[in-house]
């Protein structure tokens, strides 16, 4: 991120603020896609977070910190695209995955429980999860961006990441009982 | 052949790793349409600076070539995207937005709900439609604006701007003979239900020459008599996804039974109109004044409104299952019935 960028856009220049969303945009989008686990609903929120950005910039005290500041306006706007809608169709437009970006660490069968086991966390969860584990970010930046205190923060991560290593237990067992039968 | 919970963790981290991480197109052409017309909050203790003439051009001509694609791509006839633009009339030379953009004054004339008191109701409540245009939403069901033009000449439309989460409101304005057959045929009555990409009802007052008008100024519609609408809806997971499903088995009377006495007694004699009526919801007709009555009831028999859905429509629910995120609840939210009795569904999507 080029704070220099930052406080350009922070003094209403247009050209810096879309030099800035084409350098941040991508990948506040892929937060969003794996929060909200739906193309359509994914870039509304990013469209939406990009534009308060823009709107709330100035008062931005401190350039340096941007990055966390735009996380958690991202998040946001996930949250009230998620309520707004109120129906997640994530049957309908998954995040792309056509193969290319697959890891071979993951299965099949592990990416299906994941999946299903990640659909079943609670938004919060979602959120936790995707800021340490995808952008890794320390804990106590997690808890910054979600506005809660770190322990919280890690408590959620705990259940989550608990329900996650379950869901790869059971992708897991079909294989043990295969190797074992 | 178990795993340590350090490898299930590096698994779900690959998991989270792929898929793409680009901004999509949309999304960058959405923001650099708004951010020219976006004024920035500043605080007291920000310094101002002036904006740079260059830069700003430099966005501009970005976002308007955005908007001639944008434009195009609506004007371009449905089938294989490959005809030629219909023959449309010249623009007008009254000064007016340059095609593609959105007067945001539009949103201050309208009305979110019931207009305000003391209003004079459009004029005449029943005419017969001449043509409809439907823009669908970019995600979800549902749509995202729609433009009524009647034999009488009254345009009645309405838009909702997802980047600031606000609608126009239902608005009027009013053509000519000339400008219904202009208008006539460049949509296609099709229903809500089958909602096809159309033209951008906001973008309709700016391809008409200034014959088509015999009074080109917005105004809010103020329908005559409103619908109040209900349904009731289920969230359930199935195969690790989250649904909304309408709760099609559940009767009138059973949901005039969960809503607060007072709100039901003013709607229970009520017949359903058959325009506001598919597979879920029921809608009842009344006068505006009934359907302040209506409004005030619900309100004060603590139904909750969603502060995030209420800028786009006026729409109360209660929780029927006590738990938090609530797993079923009821919607009633009030629709214009529309001087053909056409009611939409803005609570649908």
């Amino acid at each position: 991120m080029d704070t220099d960028l930052v406080i350009a856009a922070q003094h209403g220049d247009e050209e810096a603020f879309a030099r800035l969303v084409v350098g941040v945009g991508g990948r506040l989008q892929a937060v969003a896609q794996r929060i909200l686990r739906d193309v359509d609903l994914a870039e509304d929120a990013t469209q939406v977070a990009l534009v308060r950005i823009w709107k709330s910039l100035p008062g931005l005290r401190d350039p340096d910190r941007f990055d966390a500041w735009s996380y958690q306006l991202l998040v946001r706007s996930c949250y009230a695209e998620a309520r707004r809608t109120r129906h997640w169709t994530p049957g309908l437009s998954l995040v792309d995955t056509d193969g290319s970006t697959e890891d071979p660490l993951v299965s099949v069968a592990d990416r299906d429980q994941l999946e299903r086991a990640f659909r079943s966390l609670s938004f919060d969860q979602r959120a936790v999860v995707v800021l340490r584990h995808y952008l890794d970010l320390p804990m106590t930046e997690v808890a910054e961006v979600l506005g809660i205190p770190v322990g919280t923060a890690g408590s959620r991560l705990h259940y989550a990441m608990r329900a996650l290593h379950a869901a790869l237990d059971a992708a897991a067992r079909p294989m043990l009982q295969e190797a074992t039968g | 052949m178990t795993r340590s919970e350090q490898e299930r963790t590096h698994i779900v981290r690959a998991w989270l790793g792929e898929g793409g991480s680009e901004l999509s197109h949309s999304v960058l052409h959405g923001v650099l349409q708004e951010v020219p017309t976006t004024a920035q909050d500043r605080p007291v203790w920000s310094s101002r600076r002036p904006r740079t003439n260059k830069m700003i051009s430099v966005v501009t001509v970005a976002a308007a070539v955005i908007v001639v694609v944008i434009v195009g791509t609506r004007l371009l006839p449905e089938g294989d995207g490959r005809g030629s633009s219909p023959a449309l009339p010249s623009p007008t030379e009254a000064p007016t937005p340059a095609p593609g953009t959105i007067d945001r004054s539009y949103r201050e004339v309208g009305y979110i709900g019931l207009p305000p008191l003391g209003v004079v109701s459009s004029d005449p409540e029943r005419t017969d439609l001449v043509e409809n245009f439907w823009l669908p939403r970019n995600s979800g069901a549902g749509y995202r604006g729609a433009a009524f033009v009647y034999a009488d000449g009254r345009m009645i439309w309405n838009e909702y701007y997802a980047v600031v989460s606000a609608s126009t409101g239902w608005l009027e304005q009013r053509l000519t003979d000339e400008g219904i057959e202009l208008v006539r045929g460049l949509g296609g009555q099709t229903s809500e239900a089958d909602v096809p990409r159309r033209l951008d009802p906001a973008l309709l007052p700016n391809i008409l020459p200034a014959s088509a008008w015999a009074d080109r100024t917005v105004r809010p519609y103020v329908p005559s008599r409103f619908a109040a609408c209900v349904f009731v809806a289920d969230r359930v997971t199935r195969g690790g996804a989250m649904y909304v499903e309408h709760d099609a088995s559940a009767s009138l009377p059973q949901m005039l039974a969960m809503l607060p006495g007072e709100a039901r007694d003013l709607l229970v004699n009520r017949t359903p109109l058959p325009a506001g009526q598919d597979e879920y919801r029921v809608c009842l007709g009344m006068p505006t004044a009934d359907a302040r009555r209506l409004d005030a009831a619900l309100r004060d028999g603590g139904l909750e409104q969603d502060a995030s859905r209420n800028t786009w429509l006026l729409e109360y629910h209660t929780d029927l299952d006590g738990d938090e995120p609530e797993d079923r609840w009821l919607n009633i939210w009030f629709e214009p019935i529309l001087p053909d009795g056409t009611i939409t569904c803005s609570s649908c999507g």
